[in-house]
């Protein structure tokens, strides 16, 4: 954040400089950005081929781009492991669902997905 | 015959893939353009048109934008196929690749206006290029190709005993009469020059001479009708075979075919009949 200060003729005798405050907040870029999913509108400012070139160099071989042309969508960016827990199909359809009641077409939305299984298993003592 | 190398935009002004949309528009703008052939690595992967901009988001890359399945003539086709092209697929401009180069772009304004010229204003036939054109695809298509060759007797005459203006009506009235006659699909008239006209057909010579006698005497019948009498003369070549010459390009055989059938003409007129066939 930069912020700076100017002074002005009442100033004199006071505080005849300009000064700057600068404040600096560090974190880590998330790689990839997108975490689980990434929703594409149809108008959206980046389209699926942008996408592709972005996570080819950024996360290569993690996700797929699945061309949907359904509701606002143009595009869905899943990522791959998450095809080991739940079918592709299945979370598609979840995700759109839940997508179109809050995205428009110029939106881009991510998505962060946990999947839980619950298992219990039953074996003879 | 015209090709397309003939009347298209060269070079042609072009967009990268990873250019944003924004800057196509931009470049559209400048140039007074509504298309821009897109280049990845200097090869032709698609095309983006001013609709393809007005419906995108000006920050995406071309890549999102554009039509990838992009429909190219090469720069030897002549100007009918490509507006044969741009009829069918309801398009508006094609890039033009010379051995999968691009080399230019040609719209459908570009062609109407070269093909304009290709239509006789005086008797609405088609000219004698475009005739030489369709020629060229019959024997392509590996069908029958006979040329019929339309001489009006002495009108150089009339032009000076009538007057010009006279001349142009039976010139008139005798393209209308092609017109009429050869509206079934099978001979296809053109203005060649002057008081010359040329038909071209699939059918066999026998039957071409036989079409022609016909139209010669409709054309006598009605022109006397009219008040304006003239008479006309047809010579005939071709008929006899379906491919062109081994060795020979199609342009010089049907240069010959029409060559032969003039010779026919002015023989048909020496010997006093209408048809006369070439040997």
């Amino acid at each position: 954040m930069l912020n700076l200060k100017s002074g002005n003729s009442s100033d004199i005798g006071r505080d005849t400089g300009r000064k700057a405050q600068i404040s600096i907040i560090l974190s880590e870029f998330e790689i990839p950005p997108i975490q689980d999913v990434l929703l594409i509108g149809r108008r959206a400012p980046i389209g699926p081929e942008a996408v592709q070139r972005m996570i080819d160099v950024l996360s290569p071989e993690q996700y797929e781009i699945l061309g949907v042309n359904e509701g606002p969508f143009e595009a869905v960016v899943i990522r791959k492991s998450l095809s080991l827990l739940i079918t592709r199909e299945k979370l598609l359809s979840i995700i759109l669902d839940e997508g179109r009641k809050v995205a428009s077409e110029t939106a881009v939305l991510k998505a962060q997905v946990n999947v839980v299984l619950n298992i219990n298993v039953e074996v003879d003592l | 015959m015209l090709k397309v190398s003939d009347v298209m935009s060269s070079p042609a002004i072009t967009a990268e893939i990873l250019d944003s949309v924004g800057k196509a528009a931009i470049i559209m703008e400048k140039n007074k353009i509504g298309g821009l052939p897109v280049l990845d690595k200097g090869k032709l992967c698609g095309i983006i048109t001013s609709r393809d901009v007005r419906r995108t988001h000006p920050n995406r890359i071309v890549a999102d934008a554009m039509c990838k399945n992009v429909v190219h003539v090469s720069k030897n086709a002549s100007l009918w196929d490509a507006n044969r092209i741009l009829e069918e697929k309801k398009l508006e401009r094609l890039p033009v690749l010379d051995d999968c180069k691009l080399v230019g772009i040609i719209t459908k304004t570009d062609i109407l206006v070269e093909i304009g010229r290709h239509t006789d204003p005086l008797t609405g036939l088609k000219t004698g290029s475009y005739i030489r054109y369709l020629a060229e695809n019959i024997l392509k298509d590996r069908n029958e190709l006979t040329v019929i060759f339309f001489d009006l007797n002495g009108f150089g005459r009339i032009n000076k005993t009538h007057g010009h203006v006279y001349g142009d009506r039976c010139l008139k009235i005798v393209g209308h009469i092609f017109a009429e006659n050869t509206s079934g699909g099978l001979y296809f008239p053109g203005r060649y020059a002057g008081d010359e006209f040329i038909v071209v057909t699939t059918e066999k010579k026998d039957d071409a001479g036989l079409w022609a006698n016909e139209i010669i005497k409709k054309i006598v019948n009605i022109t006397k009708k009219k008040g304006m009498p003239v008479n006309i003369a047809a010579g005939i070549a071709g008929g006899r075979r379906k491919d062109a010459r081994a060795g020979t390009h199609l342009s010089a055989t049907i240069d010959d075919l029409i060559n032969l059938a003039s010779l026919a003409s002015t023989l048909s007129k020496r010997n006093r009949v209408p048809v006369s066939f070439s040997n």
